[in-house]
């Protein structure tokens, strides 16, 4: 059997991804966790233009960027489709994706907005993006996937756990039902779907990991 | 009978995002209509097929509209299996393409961008920056081919020679008006340097690239704009 290996990082969102892909087209793999303050050799070598996580490595060969994994994985292991097989919906699956990683600054700024000093403008766009996703992504749709979830549910995953506790931090809550509520529905039929359930980083580590990256005004190594 | 295949293509002239998605349809013999918009005075049509970032370039294919140029790139190799296959089969090969392309996209290409909007210490800044791209990048091309690069013709370009050319293709605008080399064909770049010089001898890439004049004054219009706004 060929060997698969990731190398993560457990508060990482990126890391989770490649975890959830992995477990839904039941590939066996070697996780192995990585100190991002403490680069081990091996990440430098499997990583050297980025020194981050995701990597994943099969059969010795490294691919790194979580989304570059995703594609990977689905060619790889075509059971369990995670991509549509129509190729304009496949260009609609990917533009959603690719939306989801442009926006990484106002989610930085929100993350370091606090009850006493809220960032109004990073709140106000989050709103809006939250709306465009709801509204032109997911529609009526229960996953963005259709019925089943796909690369778009797990790219955005994040929102359901990692993105809460941002809220919590924060003091402000947007990922609501008064406002956004099909979106709202889904993020909980996400994280009630046992492969995502099972595989999620503890609540309140997380919680307490994200506190100590803010005081420290520095983000973690991985994209 | 069979269905028809009408395309269209909403671009701006001077746009590296749009001039990708040409050089694509170009590379495949697909032919189409393109359509010039003015940025300034979007067209219904646009807002319509891009409502989301009401940007260009959008291809339309029979009536359905695609947005993004590295997906639009993807979809457009996946319809049109004729012509250069602008992903390898092998799927390791693809995720390092799709890296690499990626990399250009982001971490070189968007810092150049910076370079023409800023000036003084920012600029000097982002100028080092794009140059340890380029040496990331020079690195990368030898690891995607550690054979030697093929030499290149119609029938074998690939999506990083698209981002090659439509990111460096005009490079010689881009010193006069920055009065700046940004890619440096001895010691950071030789072998991207060699790609760009063959790339630019094709038939099809000396049809699609507007002339230099034309891409030095939007360069100037652009960077004027740019400082003109960051002064307010």
């Amino acid at each position: 059997m060929e060997e698969v290996q990731l190398l993560g990082f457990w508060p990482s969102p990126y890391s989770y991804r490649v975890i959830w892909a992995l477990k839904l087209k039941g590939v066996k793999y070697e996780y192995i966790e990585e100190d991002l303050r403490n680069k081990s050799d091996r990440l430098l070598q499997y990583n050297p233009v980025h020194k981050k996580i995701p990597v994943l490595v099969h059969g010795g060969k490294p691919i790194a960027e979580s989304l570059v994994i995703l594609e990977y994985i689905e060619e790889t292991w075509p059971q369990n489709p995670l991509l549509p097989k129509d190729s304009y919906e496949r260009a609609l699956a990917r533009f959603w994706i690719k939306f989801g990683a442009d926006k990484g600054p106002i989610f930085s700024a929100f993350f370091r907005s606090t009850k006493e000093e809220l960032d109004q403008n990073a709140i106000k766009e989050i709103a809006e993006y939250l709306k465009i996703l709801e509204e032109q992504a997911l529609g009526d749709k229960k996953f963005f996937g259709g019925d089943n979830i796909g690369l778009v549910d797990i790219a955005y995953g994040w929102l359901c756990h990692w993105f809460i506790g941002m809220e919590e931090m924060g003091g402000v809550k947007l990922l609501v039902p008064s406002t956004v509520p099909r979106l709202h529905a889904w993020a909980e039929n996400f994280k009630q779907l046992p492969i995502i359930q099972e595989n999620l980083p503890d609540y309140t580590k997380l919680l307490a990991h994200f506190k100590s990256l803010r005081e420290k005004t520095t983000g973690y190594d991985a994209r | 009978m069979a269905e028809e295949n009408k395309v269209s293509l909403h671009g701006f002239f001077a746009s590296p995002y749009v001039r990708r998605v040409d050089l694509a349809l170009k590379f495949k013999g697909i032919p189409y209509e393109y359509v010039e918009e003015d940025l300034k005075n979007k067209s219904s049509l646009l807002l319509k097929y891009n409502p989301v970032h009401k940007k260009v370039p959008v291809l339309v294919h029979n009536g359905k509209p695609i947005v993004e140029s590295l997906v639009i790139l993807e979809y457009i190799d996946e319809t049109w299996k004729n012509g250069p296959r602008f992903l390898p089969e092998d799927p390791y090969k693809r995720a390092q393409i799709r890296f690499w392309a990626s990399f250009v996209h982001q971490q070189v290409f968007e810092n150049m961008v910076l370079i023409l909007k800023t000036d003084g210490e920012a600029q000097e800044k982002t100028v080092k920056e794009v140059s340890e791209k380029l040496s990331l990048l020079e690195e990368g091309i030898k690891s995607i081919f550690p054979e030697g690069i093929p030499i290149i013709n119609q029938e074998n370009v690939g999506l990083l020679d698209i981002l090659i050319v439509s990111t460096f293709g005009s490079y010689k605008a881009q010193e006069e008006v920055l009065g700046l080399k940004l890619i440096d064909p001895e010691k950071t770049s030789p072998l991207l340097f060699s790609r760009l010089k063959a790339l630019l001898e094709l038939h099809v890439v000396k049809g699609a690239l507007p002339p230099h004049e034309k891409v030095v004054g939007a360069l100037k219009f652009m960077r004027q704009n740019a400082l003109n706004s960051a002064s307010v």
